[in-house]
């Protein structure tokens, strides 16, 4: 692009003069929060609410541009007609605040699927609405991986500003976007001057945090053999302990597919879009015939899916490494380990 | 949509011939042969169906629907003036440019005709763009054969050669066509690969077999096309129900060559 | 503890007693453990007997995936041994099927604990499902990994929790409710972790009609989750496999608990004690005190 990226710094209170500002213009701000024992993103007043130490917040932030469920329209039929209304709404202006990178890095990903051949107007006005204000990490969680997939735990994809933690109550700012840019001229009190120790420090918050991340998977190699094997003995061994529930996939930043079922009776209701997985047999079923029948057949979609037919349809692997599957999954499921077996096989050269 | 016309072709397949409700939406609506469209029931749902009608013959479409589900339960519940919700036209269409100047040999099996349909009278309506033109057509019984009066009329014309069959057994006294599995029966008939294009659609099954009749016979997978049904849901290639390999049914198909489908990871 | 399970379990598929043995081996996690499937001897050494073995394995006989012909030997703690009653009493396996490898369980630790990394068992780390067991040693077992204990009497009440509920508002407790329940996103992890949710159909994949809608709001999430805990009553023998799958930390325990204490006071019956036993909602006794029927 050829700009240069503006930084600065910003304190705690301002940090927190932020969130008001913001609020005082209009717009809603989520962040995390604790609640019922998970960190979830809710409505935040200020700084303080956000819990002081977490790794990430249970659900991913593509309920914000995906909810869980909403309306598509509504359906009245009458004697003479049948009215239908679209219930999309303008978009309320939003803020999400405190995302980790990892998090944020999802959006240019999927923001893709979403914007090809018919644009997806519900989602992409919510992009359009909603400003991203990343907390880079500083503890990474046992279970994340992003740095394998070259991602960092102070990346900036998908923020529009990002925040890294230099000392107690100092953060570096960075303006990624033009609409982060914006803060910059809306706060202009806001700011402090970013010093060269800051960026120094900054530098070395994100080798610190990086440092941290145990978790590693070399992904050379994984795509070709992918490629090549959609029939593999590897694909009933690993997936035999799934019991193919939705819970990786539900949590899962990337994961975006989508039912869309009528609710409500045959004079009055509603069309619904609600989230769905390919883990489920339902997903495939139809009524005489059922392509994915078995749990290794519905797993190796999942895959494919990210780490092959995603990559050739539209470019990255539909993975951020936010780790959230590993924790998740009742059985034990470790998507590093599968990574990792690929890629053994991969790099292996064939016997005889 | 207002349902115009309801045919009942089998125990529990009918056609329905709709009209747009709004008089001027029809100079706006086109399609091409083997598009899809979804049709809604409010309160039941939505389900996608081909446009069995051909492109040809403007101011309606057709869709015939098999009663398996749901939706398609609430379509056969509907009557004559009962409307509906229409999305479409949805996917890629048969190629008919490049199938001009050649045999064509339609494969179909039980309601796998309707989308061939579709194709058909778009070729018999500019008869003069084909060379020969071959329907094989087969179902599990009698009772079963779509477009009845359709293939009657097939039958009496000149310009082109019917073969029908009925799954042994589905026969009876008055049956004077084939006995025999559809693919079986292509194999009987050996149409030649010379020139040729071959579209099929009917059973996943069926469709399996009629593929690699095709082969023995010496079709190329370039000279072979089908229709690949998956479950979709929104059609748009967003919600990634219909996805099989890098491919959206729903956007890259229905329509697909045997070439295609070779580079496809089996699972549809 | 680890030696006499790995020994009696490669015994068994040397012997060909058993075509598969299900178990728990290594997790990928430092101090986790997960469901591994074993059909040689030589794989025996992967078992493990740990503080977090934590699953209920009996879920796996019911999906054709895992179901392999011939006798499973399966590796049990006491809450699961009940599990597989309930399942030979609705004939979905039958005894003679199985060998019960039974292990003499002390506890296992929380889901809690081990996110924080905890190894030692104690009152606090403890899941609370093993605060009030009663089945340390399972009812029944071929083979018994451990000494035989005596389960003590639980510390406190186990309907602690559910009296303090039943005690609240009916205003109240519907509060309670929606708010617990406005996290479920239908992942359906608590069914598809639950042994006894074996329906090759469940009623939310019915469509005519959509007896149970799919949607997670508020009323798709009440539905949802009271139906599921009308089909487990008298039925779920308290493995709390479903609230250990919730991602979203709801307390499912609470429902099925309440369900069961229902159970237990109107009939006099629990789940998965004895697997001769008729069940108890699924039996006419001429004597019931209801006159309705008569």
């Amino acid at each position: 692009m050829g700009k240069e990226m503006k930084e600065k710094a910003l304190s705690r209170a301002g940090q927190d003069q932020l969130i008001q500002g913001l609020r005082e213009r209009g717009f809603r701000v989520f962040g995390p929060r604790e609640s019922g024992g998970l960190v979830l993103f809710q409505e935040t007043q200020s700084a303080s609410d956000l819990p002081s130490r977490y790794s990430n917040s249970a659900r991913s932030i593509k309920e914000f541009f995906l909810p869980a469920q909403e309306s598509l329209l509504s359906y009245g039929v009458g004697r003479e007609e049948i009215q239908t209304r679209y219930s999309a709404e303008e978009p309320l202006p939003t803020v999400l605040f405190g995302v980790r990178p990892c998090d944020a890095a999802y959006l240019p990903i999927i923001d893709k699927v979403f914007a090809w051949e018919e644009r997806d107007q519900l989602y992409l006005s919510r992009r359009e609405k909603t400003l991203i204000i990343c907390l880079a990490c500083e503890e990474p969680d046992e279970a994340c991986f992003c740095t394998s997939l070259g991602y960092s735990p102070a990346g900036r994809e998908g923020c529009d500003l990002l925040l890294t933690p230099i000392a107690q109550d100092r953060f570096f700012a960075e303006f990624v976007s033009e609409k982060g840019e914006g803060l910059l001229r809306e706060f202009p009190h806001l700011w402090e001057e970013a010093s060269p120790s800051d960026q120094k420090r900054r530098k070395e918050v994100e080798a610190e945090a990086k440092g941290k991340i145990k978790r590693r998977v070399e992904m050379e190699g994984i795509k070709g053999w992918l490629d090549e094997h959609f029939e593999d003995p590897l694909w009933e061994e690993i997936s035999r302990r799934c019991i193919g529930c939705g819970a990786c996939y539900y949590l899962c930043p990337t994961c975006h597919c989508f039912d869309i079922v009528d609710e409500g009776n045959l004079w009055r209701g509603v069309r619904r879009r609600i989230w769905d997985s390919c883990s489920f047999g339902h997903f495939t079923q139809m009524p005489a015939h059922q392509p994915r029948e078995s749990q290794d057949r519905r797993y190796r979609q999942r895959i494919m899916h990210k780490f092959r037919y995603y990559v050739d349809r539209f470019g990255p692997i539909a993975c951020v490494g936010c780790g959230r599957c590993i924790e998740v999954c009742p059985v034990g499921i470790d998507l590093t380990e599968i990574l990792a077996r690929i890629q053994e096989r991969a790099t292996t050269p064939a016997k005889g | 949509m207002k349902i115009e016309e309801i045919v009942e072709e089998t125990p529990d397949i009918k056609t329905l011939r709709l009209v747009f409700l709004e008089e001027g939406m029809v100079n706006d609506f086109s399609f091409q042969a083997g598009q899809f469209c979804q049709l809604s029931v409010f309160g039941e749902g939505e389900a996608t169906f081909c446009i069995a009608s051909s492109p040809t013959r403007k101011g309606y479409i057709e869709c015939s629907l098999k009663k398996v589900g749901k939706v398609t339960q609430a379509l056969h519940d509907r009557e004559v003036g009962d409307v509906l919700g229409f999305r479409g036209p949805y996917g890629n269409w048969f190629p008919l440019e490049g199938m001009k100047g050649k045999n064509l040999i339609f494969v179909g099996g039980g309601i796998g005709l309707a989308p061939l349909r579709s194709l058909i009278w778009n070729c018999l309506d500019a008869r003069g763009d084909f060379s020969e033109i071959m329907i094989l057509y087969g179902a599990r019984s009698i009772a079963d054969l779509v477009y009845k009066a359709e293939l009657r009329e097939w039958e009496a014309r000149s310009d082109l050669k019917l073969v029908r069959t009925v799954d042994p057994g589905g026969e009876d006294g008055t049956w004077d066509g084939h006995i025999g599995f559809v693919p079986a029966i292509l194999e009987k008939v050996s149409p030649s690969p010379e020139n040729a294009i071959l579209i099929t659609c009917g059973p996943p099954i069926m469709i399996k077999f009629v593929l690699q009749a095709a082969d023995k016979l010496g079709f190329s997978p370039d000279q072979v096309i089908t229709t690949l049904e998956m479950k979709m849901k929104c059609g748009l290639g967003k919600c990634g129900r219909c996805n099989i390999g890098n491919i959206y049914v729903c956007k890259d198909g229905p329509v697909f060559t045997y070439r295609q489908i070779l580079s496809l990871p089996a699972e549809f | 503890m680890s030696q006499p399970l790995q020994d009696k379990a490669r015994e068994l598929l040397e012997k060909k007693e058993v075509a598969q043995v299900i178990g728990y081996g290594e997790g990928t996690r430092a101090g986790r453990a997960r469901p591994i499937f074993i059909t040689s001897p030589q794989e025996a050494s992967q078992l493990i007997w740990t503080l977090a073995c934590v699953n209920n394995l009996a879920v796996y006989l019911t999906r054709k995936e895992t179901r392999v012909p011939g006798r499973v030997g399966i590796v049990a703690k006491g809450c699961d041994v009940r599990a597989l009653f309930v399942l030979i009493q609705e004939k979905q396996i039958r005894r003679e099927e199985l060998f019960i490898i039974g292990l003499s369980c002390p506890g296992v630790l929380s889901k809690k604990a081990m996110a924080e990394g905890k190894q030692e068992l104690t009152e606090e780390t403890k899941a609370d499902k093993c605060k009030i067991c009663l089945v340390h040693t399972p009812v029944e077992y071929d083979f018994l990994v451990g000494e035989k204990v005596d389960s003590p009497e639980p510390p406190s009440d186990p309907y602690e929790k559910i009296k303090e509920l039943e005690s609240r508002s009916p205003e109240e407790r519907w509060e309670y409710w929606q708010e617990e329940l406005s996290r479920c996103i239908k992942c359906y992890a608590c069914r598809q972790a639950c042994p006894l949710c074996y329906c090759n159909r469940c009623i939310t994949e019915k469509s005519i009609p959509q007896w149970i809608e799919k949607s997670p709001h508020a009323r798709g999430n009440l539905a949802w989750n009271l139906m599921r805990a009308f089909h487990l009553t008298g039925r779920c023998i308290g493995c709390g496999e479903c609230e250990r799958a919730c991602p979203m930390e709801i307390p499912l325990m609470l429902l099925n608990q309440k369900m069961a204490k229902e159970v237990k006071e109107q009939f006099g019956y629990v789940a998965g004690m004895d697997f001769r036993a008729e069940p108890a909602l699924a039996t006419f006794d001429p004597k019931d005190h209801e006159d309705f029927i008569r």
